[in-house]
């Protein structure tokens, strides 16, 4: 007689078939998780050294008398914090008009926030980044919530902290890339 | 006598049979979450590894073209630069060392752009002007009307009818070298008057007007030992319909053309263009702005150049077949 497997045999069979299935299912989604983190780095590097750039070809492009920049120092304007929480309402506006060195602080920065988030394009960013409202963005790499914050002193360090998430996309902890001189005190 | 084995099988009951289903279904669902997952991470780390080339291959090529600009290197100045050819200042076009960097709001219409095809509407474009390929050293005081210089590579040439800048850290001056001769690393050349557009005339002037008096030169003395020759490194950055465009679905690109190259396709996929001059000017303490090309105040002194490119849709692309750049160094075009 020919007896077919008993309801233990498949269930045991489905088990051991199953442990590698969802282990490579939980090596897919965090392999998905790790090239989100990837792309959320690669943009905050991206985000930090547009800026860097930006500062810098002011800086060293600009003859500044000694009242605005100490032999030494970086343009001291630029020293400032920055969150996602905590924008400001209307930056002023440096496009086509010429703006102090302190409120060319206040729009690069408000620059920066729309680099990070080109989500806030439609309501904010339009005339910070100044091109047509009907421009294609690339939304693929936003950050709904960020901390930056700038140190011009001696040294110029950028550093930007955005929330880490889970596989189940729960945040826990942030991410943080640091560009350029990390201060004697180590918080840049 | 014979005897008849009967074989009795019996089937699974239609619970097994239904948790069977179940659970291989559940399994199949585990699998096809698993391939869905894989597809998209695998096309979206190769869009990322693709623009992370183009914007390295922009920023090299960005960065080389704007390291040439103007070029008056210790100079500094456009106003002791005389122009020697047939032509005037006006009409130099991309043979002209200044602006060094000026972007144009409608390419359609300036002349500059004229002769090519297919440019993208509502897309600005960026001319670059400048001698910033080194060619040779003078090896010996510039006199009469004949030069020599000590190549500075050993595949660097100067033609006869080759337009060249020559400079120190006083004066530069455009000219059209003639009766040129190579040997030994060295090249000699004259700059006899001719009757063409890109011919030398008898006298030079700058760009306000001054006549040169001296020999290749705006004022005595002339060019000495140590001077360089230099090439234009002129060229047109712009968007228009990629090789790939076809009637049914146009695609776009963004193009280099060189002063005597042909258009080079860059990035395929880039459809608008936009540009901006970061400037700055001394005025109470210093003071920034950003401008667009109609804009930019007259004592500015631009200090950065900000590009932003507006790439098609990836879904759009998809079906396009794509180009490949090829290993190992720029091409030449």
């Amino acid at each position: 007689m020919l007896r077919g497997f008993t309801l233990l045999e498949v269930l045991v069979a489905t088990l051991l078939v199953a442990i590698p299935v969802a282990a490579t299912q939980m090596l897919m989604l965090r392999s998905a998780a790790v090239v989100g983190v990837v792309h959320s780095d690669a943009h905050a590097r991206y985000a930090a050294s547009h800026f860097v750039a930006r500062v810098s070809a002011f800086h060293l492009g600009g003859f500044w008398p000694d009242s605005a920049v100490s032999p030494g120092q970086w343009l001291r304007n630029i020293d400032m914090e920055l969150s996602a929480d905590d924008l400001p309402v209307s930056p002023p506006q440096c496009i086509n008009r010429w703006c102090s060195a302190s409120q060319w602080a206040d729009f690069e920065s408000a620059h920066l926030a729309c680099v990070l988030n080109v989500q806030l394009l439609g309501d904010f960013c339009v005339d910070v980044v100044g091109i047509p409202h009907h421009a294609v963005t690339d939304r693929s790499t936003r950050f709904t919530a960020f901390n930056v914050r700038v140190s011009a002193g001696d040294d110029f360090a950028v550093a930007i902290e955005w929330p880490r998430l889970e596989v189940n996309q729960t945040p826990s902890g942030m991410h943080r890339i640091t560009l350029g001189t990390v201060l004697r005190n180590g918080t840049p | 006598m014979s005897v008849e084995r009967r074989t009795f099988q019996r089937g699974m009951s239609l619970i097994e049979l239904l948790l069977a289903v179940v659970l291989g279904v559940l399994l199949l669902i585990g699998l096809g979450r698993l391939l869905a997952y894989g597809q998209p991470l695998q096309q979206s780390l190769v869009r990322q590894a693709e623009r992370q080339e183009h914007m390295a291959l922009l920023n090299h090529l960005l960065g080389e073209l704007l390291q040439g600009t103007g070029a008056q290197g210790c100079l500094a100045t456009t106003d002791t630069v005389v122009n020697f050819l047939n032509t005037p200042w006006s009409s130099l076009g991309l043979l002209a060392p200044s602006p060094g960097v000026e972007i144009v709001a409608e390419p359609k219409r300036a002349p500059a752009f004229a002769s090519i095809r297919d440019l993208a509407e509502d897309s600005q474009a960026l001319v670059v002007r400048g001698y910033g390929a080194p060619l040779a050293t003078l090896s010996e005081d510039l006199a009469g009307e004949r030069g020599r210089a000590k190549l500075f590579a050993a595949d660097s040439r100067i033609d006869s009818g080759d337009v060249v800048m020559i400079r120190d850290c006083r004066q530069a001056s455009l000219f059209s070298a003639t009766s040129t001769r190579h040997s030994g690393g060295h090249v000699r050349f004259s700059w006899q008057a001719g009757e063409g557009g890109l011919a030398n005339s008898d006298s030079g002037v700058t760009q306000d007007g001054t006549v040169a008096s001296a020999t290749l030169a705006l004022n005595e003395p002339s060019f000495a030992e140590g001077a360089g020759l230099y090439a234009p490194t002129s060229s047109l950055i712009y968007v228009a319909e990629s090789r790939l465009s076809s009637a049914d679905r146009p695609v776009y690109a963004l193009w280099q053309k060189t002063l005597s190259g042909n258009a080079l396709e860059l990035v395929t996929g880039v459809e608008r263009l936009y540009l901006r001059y970061g400037a700055w000017r001394a005025d109470h303490g210093g003071e920034i702005g950003y401008f667009d090309a109609d804009n930019l105040p007259l004592d500015a002194r631009v200090v950065l150049l900000a590009f932003c490119e507006l790439r098609a849709c990836d879904e759009r692309l998809e079906h396009v077949p794509q180009k490949h750049w090829p290993r190992g160094g720029r091409g030449r075009p």
